[in-house]
């Protein structure tokens, strides 16, 4: 078993590596920016800001590394550029073998098309787990190197949340994956969805229409809980498992029931 | 034994026909080439052996299994090679991770055998850096490295130069020779005559013959030019002669005799240049069936 998943995570290890040192670099551009904004006092500039901004961001607070860190990169880098990351890396896996061709030859191997879907879907989500662990030290050491002190728990924790959070953007994309013979297409579908999700989510929140983003991911991971009010939901974490499950289930049954080729 | 069976196999798109009510049956150990004009259903009909296409009507079994029934399906793959026309390998990988690949999910037994004896694509490359030959060579090594008992071919010698299409039609006739069935597929009518045993045509998604290779041949007829020093004779006058065109001093026909009587006919007078060639298979199925076999 997982001799797919296993191929196709070696053929995307340049790829995980350079994402997570890009991400990494841009982690410690952050971290190397606190000191001066500390002696901005953050927190008395966005007291005069309106809470639909604060709410979209998830600004609880400024003034310490955490909930700076909670805004500047878990709300932002994390849930929004990372989730469209993976969903459109998702987007891309069938829909990809199908417009080369692919398909033909993947399936002439003795596997069967659920093998196959979840085994390319493993190979995505090993470098949800390597970007969070490698970047996960870089903020954890840059933290340090700074003379400063972050609960090493709660970041991993705000870590390890975010992990079932981007499989279920992940899913999203593999759902559109199946469903459209062209990958751009379902890839640039995948973001469109994953971001109108998210958009939904916070705006529904200042408009007091919170029911509006029960559907959107982004409800269930709160970084800037996490970090700054070191509380965890475990709830959230079982919704989105649960529509994790729901969405790959979807994705087999409709890539078990199509036409593979033109 | 049969490796592939097909029952009324019909899969259409719409309205655009692929495959239509295709009943046929391959024997263990032959080789059987699967003829026709590109678009006439070819490829269709192998990804619906391969369980790629879901069957609008009919059924087919490939070693036994049934194309409906996955599991078995995926079994019998364990004893299939297939080599596709369009050769959609990813482009980042060198050609040995995947053959590395490939003999993890089915074995790859016969591998140094292949790339010793005849096929050897630069396999520490990247894929995308392969021309079309190697690529085929790649595809060729894939197809046979874990020993099937039945391979699928699709247009299988099209990357490939002249010197190596030979050889590659060698392989195929001493792999069928140690009990390899195989399944050929072509656009190329002197290929699967040089190659097959029995042919099958396929045409608008219809199979419209199985024949052996013989009767093919004597069916098919020979394309022929002839150009006379002076004024030869019109070729029209003899006999099993058909669509005779002049193409500024020469002729051009088709001939269905034999070659002796067109040699003999040929050397009464004094003859500049001739070629005899079989014709295109285009011409063969317009000449025999008709423009009716569209329909």
């Amino acid at each position: 078993m997982l001799e797919i998943a296993r191929f196709q995570t070696r053929r995307r290890l340049k790829g995980t590596l350079a994402l997570s040192v890009a991400i990494g670099a841009l982690v410690l551009f952050y971290v190397a920016m606190w000191p001066a904004m500390a002696d901005l006092n953050l927190d008395e500039l966005f007291e005069g800001f309106p809470d639909i901004f604060l709410d979209m961001f998830g600004i609880i607070e400024l003034g310490t590394i955490e909930g700076f860190l909670a805004a500047e990169l878990y709300q932002f880098i994390w849930t929004l550029l990372l989730g469209l990351y993976f969903a459109y890396a998702g987007g891309g896996v069938i829909a990809g073998e199908f417009e080369r061709n692919g398909l033909d030859i993947s399936l002439s191997l003795p596997v069967t098309r659920t093998r196959l879907l979840l085994e390319e879907f493993t190979a995505l989500f090993v470098p949800i787990v390597v970007v969070n662990v490698l970047v996960g030290l870089v903020v954890f050491g840059g933290v340090v190197a700074l003379g400063e002190w972050i609960d090493p728990l709660y970041l991993m924790l705000v870590h390890a949340a975010s992990i079932p959070y981007l499989t279920a953007c992940l899913a999203i994309g593999l759902v559109l994956s199946v469903s459209l013979d062209r990958a751009d297409i379902a890839q640039r579908l995948a973001i469109g969805i994953v971001f109108a999700l998210w958009a939904i989510d916070s705006v529904s929140l200042t408009v007091d229409r919170d029911w509006l983003g029960w559907l959107s991911p982004s409800r269930y991971y709160q970084p800037s809980e996490i970090l700054v009010l070191e509380t965890i939901e475990l709830f959230d974490m079982v919704v989105l498992i649960v529509m994790t499950i729901v969405l790959v289930m979807a994705a087999i049954i409709i890539f078990k029931r199509r036409d593979l080729a033109a | 034994m049969t490796a592939i069976e097909t029952d009324g196999l019909t899969k259409h798109y719409g309205d655009t026909v692929g495959v239509d009510d295709l009943t046929m049956s391959i024997d263990s150990g032959e080789i059987f080439g699967f003829l026709g004009p590109n678009g006439a259903g070819k490829t269709t009909t192998i990804r619906l052996l391969l369980g790629l296409l879901k069957p609008t009507r009919g059924n087919a079994a490939v070693l036994g299994a049934s194309i409906d029934d996955e599991s078995a399906l995926v079994e019998a793959k364990r004893n299939l090679g297939y080599l596709p026309d369009e050769l959609g390998f990813p482009e980042k990988v060198t050609g040995r991770a995947l053959v590395n690949h490939h003999a993890r999910l089915k074995g790859g037994d016969r591998l140094d055998e292949l790339l010793d004896e005849l096929f050897s694509p630069p396999l520490d490359r990247q894929i995308r850096t392969y021309s079309s030959g190697n690529k085929q060579m790649l595809g060729i090594i894939l197809t046979f490295m874990h020993d099937p008992s039945l391979v699928i071919l699709d247009e299988p010698t099209g990357g490939l130069d002249p010197l190596k299409q030979a050889r590659f039609h060698e392989f195929i006739r001493s792999e069928s020779g140690h009990g390899t069935t195989v399944f050929f597929s072509s656009h190329v009518l002197s290929e699967v005559r040089r190659v097959c045993d029995r042919v099958g045509i396929l045409r608008a998604g219809r199979l419209i013959e199985l024949e052996t290779i013989s009767t093919l041949l004597r069916r098919g007829g020979k394309r022929v030019l002839v150009e006379y020093d002076a004024d030869g004779p019109d070729p029209i006058e003899w006999d099993d002669v058909h669509d005779v065109e002049r193409i500024g001093d020469a002729y051009q026909f088709t001939f269905t005799g034999s070659y002796s009587r067109l040699l003999s006919q040929l050397a009464e007078h004094e003859v500049v240049e001739v070629s005899i060639e079989e014709p295109p298979l285009e011409d063969v199925f317009m000449h025999y069936y008709g423009d009716g076999a569209d329909a």
